[in-house]
């Protein structure tokens, strides 16, 4: 089994820490970086794709080290979180173009069409990247991201700015491509982690809080999330009381997802979510 | 390789089909084609070219634009980061920028060329302005723009906000013309000379109000060259470097880089920093208009007295003109009367590095000023024949010019040694008067030459790089943007550019030597006006009061003429012809020490005279004389314009009296041509006394 291993990462601007002793190891399949804002996720991202070197810390796969940018840049597909080509482009000219940036030589065309169809755009190929749907640009980020077959995709935010329909289109293009390799999505979607990935790692302020499979994720807040139904008038009071970090109106009540040691009065002990994991991990975090 | 070209051309597939191109192509073409036409219709094809000037500044800010946004069309569409990523796509896709830009700027050139060239074709220009025009083009269009890109690309690198247009505003100011009049005012709030910075960092012409000067041609020394040579490795190599660093963080590749791009501009700037005559149109103090003007404001008499203690009878001339002048001189001749000490006169900027004799044995010398005082170690004996060997080196006058580009070197300036000690030229007001510096007797010449070529001298040629023959009065030698051509009997050297004057010319001959016999008859002149042979030489003008346009050396004459006359009959212009002539006819030793002004007037109250008798005045035209009278009383200077009045009211009164006239001005150039200087109550008392009829009539010259 191939392993994207990750030891001591740390990155400083200046005085500031952004990532500090991130050590993880990366196997085939889909892997999230979660996260809030300022984590550190893109910074480990852009670490991960060479656009910006480690203060200490080595990364290597296949005996290759990060050390050598070139090198590593041959196994990576990206797409980042904000992508779009040129609009004047048509969408097989833009692949092609990044094909034989790839390097590759040997049947290109095919592979163009190929990857064209993987992301179902064979309709759109001979339009300009400008006519294209937020949701089709982003299926051409992922095509130029798989084009040559990477064994390591890195996908930025990868459901930023979709519609629902396109997300789930989304989710499931990637899950497809987790049989083929190690796909790193970073988001602060914790669904989307829960709908694609097989693995995860959370962030928080430059650390790394915690990673594994969603289960043993999940698990962390075993015991500490509570469910109750409470009256339409008592939800402002329960809020304000507990820590409520899912709450559903059915009919006249309230059903309330708590984050507690302690259970409130009425309430059931239930099975924690990734979520509840992750925002467990942030409380104790912060 | 093929990452390179396959990004080479996205990024021409995106500039044609992006609607901007074709409408700022169209825009640019069109300021081009109506800049071009707007001059070629005043048949002036050098200042086509030259007064481009603005179009460079304006082609200069839009190459940095389109380099800004050719490096920033990922930033802008957002995949800047995925084609990071790529196994060497950055610098495959920056590489494949610079091709675009360049393509981009070739073909714009090619299509403003197209338009120039249609334009030469109508207007019928010749041949030789269309391989300049490409050279010209080059280097003040393709170099700046292509420099201008590269400098967009570096602020496009770093700056992303939109403060990088604010930025490139700032330098588009000071790397183009336009930068003269902002750093005139940084100099005078400085109080210092920045021109030699504001010239380097210029990279359209230095000014760009100058006009075409038709012998000079396009100013293309190798100097402006080495300037862009520079410019276009540094700016390159800074440029590669950023690329380095982004695309491998291999800080050896840059320390390589670096280390290249000092290896390949040493050598440039090593030589950009040799001696060479630019010529300098600005305001600079080493501009044509300042230079000799202030020297000789400054320097008004010789170092040493004046002897004229020796005849020289040959120069045999080794003369090279490229970046600056070289010159080995072998003199023969010999001393009128026994002496240790000779002088001789040399323009100042030539430096002289040795004085021999014939058998090698250095002389001791002294070069002051325009001086060289020769000392030998035993006395000259009278009539001995003696060969003294001069070697010199440097630059030329700014008005008489030779260097890799063009030569222009008229027989009356001393490029040459000649006996005796005087000053080049005579700043007098705003004027600037040149002598007859050359030999008295005719003299044998053996020249030499290896420079610019075609050279048109007035010796013969022998091959292709020797002249020899026996003149009377100096040699003159031009080369650049030069022709010959037969006109009747009369050999025309003149400037390519001035292809419609030349039409002119055989009405303009027949004029002059007509003109030149009565002028000679009317004043017993026995200097010779011979238009064997002929040189039309963009020399500056002398006067501001009177037309003085030629110079008659006996076997050539040299006739100043600017680009102007190649747009109507400006040749014929009658007015002129005359006091030129004359002019030409009494500039000679002995008129030196005559002020300006009053040689002036006699050259235009002579022509006026000649005008009343020949019924020659154009009307609506006012006569120079009655002009003169005009700026005098205009400029309260009364006692010349009292003078002026009297000489006109004289030969208004004697306009019949033909005989009376001629004794007068026969008297008048008599006066003129002794020591004693004139002033204006010496022309009150000539008046008077021709008046009372008591003018002595004497032969002159």
């Amino acid at each position: 089994m191939e392993i994207l291993k990750l030891r001591n990462i740390s990155k400083n601007y200046g005085n500031f820490p952004a990532l500090q002793n991130v050590s993880l190891e990366i196997v085939s399949g889909m892997f999230g970086l979660l996260g809030p804002n300022g984590a550190g996720k893109t910074t480990l991202m852009r670490i991960l794709t060479t656009l910006i070197p480690a203060t200490t810390g080595k990364i290597s796969f296949r005996n290759i080290d990060w050390g050598k940018p070139q090198e590593v840049r041959q196994m990576i597909g990206y797409l980042p979180q904000k992508f779009s080509l040129y609009k004047h482009i048509k969408v097989r000219e833009a692949l092609n173009h990044i094909a034989v940036l790839k390097g590759l030589q040997s049947n290109r065309e095919k592979l163009v069409d190929s990857v064209i169809e993987k992301v179902n755009l064979t309709g759109q190929k001979d339009k300009r990247i400008g006519q294209l749907s937020g949701g089709m640009i982003r299926r051409v980020g992922i095509a130029q991201a798989i084009l040559g077959e990477p064994p390591i995709i890195i996908v930025d935010e990868p459901t930023a700015g979709l519609d629902p329909e396109e997300r789930i289109r989304f989710r499931k293009m990637l899950r497809q491509l987790g049989k083929e390799s190690i796909v790193i999505i970073s988001t602060h979607i914790v669904e989307d982690i829960e709908a694609t990935c097989d693995q995860a790692a959370i962030l928080h302020k430059g650390k790394l809080l915690a990673h594994g499979d969603l289960n043993s994720l999940s698990e962390i807040a075993k015991g500490k999330i509570w469910d109750m139904s409470v009256p339409l008038d008592e939800y402002y009071c329960i809020s304000e009381k507990w820590n409520v970090i899912s709450s559903h109106r059915i009919s006249d009540m309230y059903r309330l997802r708590i984050l507690s040691d302690t259970p409130p009065n009425g309430a059931n002990p239930t099975v924690p979510s990734l979520e509840d994991g992750y925002l467990y991990l942030m409380e104790c975090a912060s | 390789m093929r990452k390179i070209t396959d990004s080479w051309k996205i990024e021409l597939v995106l500039l044609v089909r992006n609607f901007w191109t074709w409408i700022f192509l169209l825009l640019a073409l069109v300021s081009v084609g109506l800049q071009f036409n707007s001059r070629l219709q005043l048949f002036d094809p050098g200042g086509a070219l030259i007064s481009t000037a603005f179009i460079i500044q304006g082609g200069i800010f839009v190459s940095m634009i389109l380099g800004l946004s050719l490096v920033q069309r990922e930033s802008v569409t957002s995949s800047n980061e995925m084609f990071y990523v790529l196994p060497n796509g950055y610098s495959s896709k920056i590489v494949g920028k610079c091709l675009a830009l360049l393509t981009a700027i070739i073909v714009f050139i090619i299509l403003s060329v197209m338009i120039l060239y249609f334009l030469f074709w109508k207007f019928g220009v010749p041949y030789l302005f269309y391989w300049k025009s490409f050279i010209y083009l080059s280097l003040y269009w393709g170099t700046s723009f292509w420099i201008s890109g590269i400098i967009g690309m570096i602020i496009g690198s770093y700056v992303k906000s939109r403060i990088a247009y604010p930025l490139l505003v700032f330098i588009w100011i000071f790397i183009g013309p336009l930068n003269s009049p902002v750093i005139k005012n940084f100099m005078a709030i400085f109080n210092t000379d920045l021109t030699p910075i504001g010239n380097f960092i210029n990279l359209g012409q230095t000014d760009p109000y100058t006009p075409y000067d038709p012998v000079y041609g396009l100013p293309m020394e190798i100097h402006r060259w080495l300037q862009k040579g520079i410019w276009v490795i540094s700016v390159t190599f800074i440029f590669l470097t950023i690329t380095v660093l982004k695309s491998y963080r291999k800080p050896v590749f840059t320390v390589l880089i670096l280390s290249g791009l000092l290896i390949l501009n040493l050598p440039l700037v090593l030589l950009f920093n040799k001696e060479e005559q630019v010529i300098r149109t600005g305001y600079e103090a080493n501009a044509v208009r300042n230079y000799d003007r202030n020297y000789y404001t400054q320097n008004t008499k010789p170092s040493f007295e004046n002897s004229d203690s020796f005849i020289i009878e040959s120069y045999e001339i080794d003369l090279k003109s490229f970046r600056n002048v070289t010159a080995q001189v072998k003199i023969k001749g010999k001393p009128i009367r026994t002496t240790e000490k000779l002088i001789f006169t040399l323009y100042h900027q030539l430096r002289i590095k040795s004085v021999t004799d014939e058998n090698n044995v250095e002389l001791s010398f002294k070069q002051v000023g325009d001086q060289i005082l020769v000392s030998f170690p035993v006395p000259l004996k009278s009539n001995e024949h003696t060969t003294i060997v001069f070697n010199y080196e440097g630059i030329s006058s700014p008005y008489f010019y030779a260097n890799d580009q063009a030569v222009m070197l008229p027989a009356y300036f001393p490029w040459l040694p000649i006996s005796g000690s005087y000053q080049a030229m005579k700043a007098e007001g705003s004027e600037l008067i040149r002598y007859p510096l050359y030999p008295r007797n005719p003299t044998k010449y053996i020249l030499r030459y290896s420079g610019p070529e075609p050279l048109f001298t007035n010796l013969q040629k022998k091959n292709t790089s020797v002249w020899t023959g026996q003149v009377p009065n100096g040699i003159s030698l031009v080369a650049g943007m030069m022709t010959e051509t037969r006109v009747g009997q009369t050999k025309v050297c003149y400037p390519v550019s001035l292809y419609k004057m030349i039409d002119t010319t055989p009405l303009y001959l027949k004029k002059v030597q007509n003109i030149a016999k009565n002028v000679n008859t009317d004043l017993n002149i026995q200097k010779s006006f011979d238009v064997s042979r002929i040189f039309f030489l963009s020399v500056p003008d002398e006067s501001n009061l009177i037309p003085s346009n030629i110079w008659n050396l006996e076997d050539h004459l040299i006739i100043g003429i600017n680009q102007m006359y190649n747009e109507g009959d400006l040749l014929n212009y009658d007015i002129t012809i005359v006091p030129a002539i004359l002019s030409s006819l009494v500039k000679n030793h002995n008129m030196i020490n005559q002020r300006e002004e009053i040689k002036s007037l006699f050259i235009a109250s002579y022509a006026y005279w000649y005008g009343l008798k020949h019924n020659s005045s154009i009307e609506n035209e006012r006569p120079i004389l009655v002009r003169m009278l005009d700026y005098y009383q205009n400029t309260k200077l009364n006692k010349e314009a009292s003078v002026t009045k009297e000489i006109l009211k004289l030969i208004d009164n004697n306009k019949t009296n033909q005989l009376f006239l001629q004794a007068f001005f026969r008297d008048w150039l008599g006066r003129l041509d002794q020591n004693h200087q004139l002033n204006w109550n010496d022309i009150l008392e000539l008046e008077e006394a021709a008046k009372s009829g008591d003018t002595k009539v004497t032969e002159h010259f």
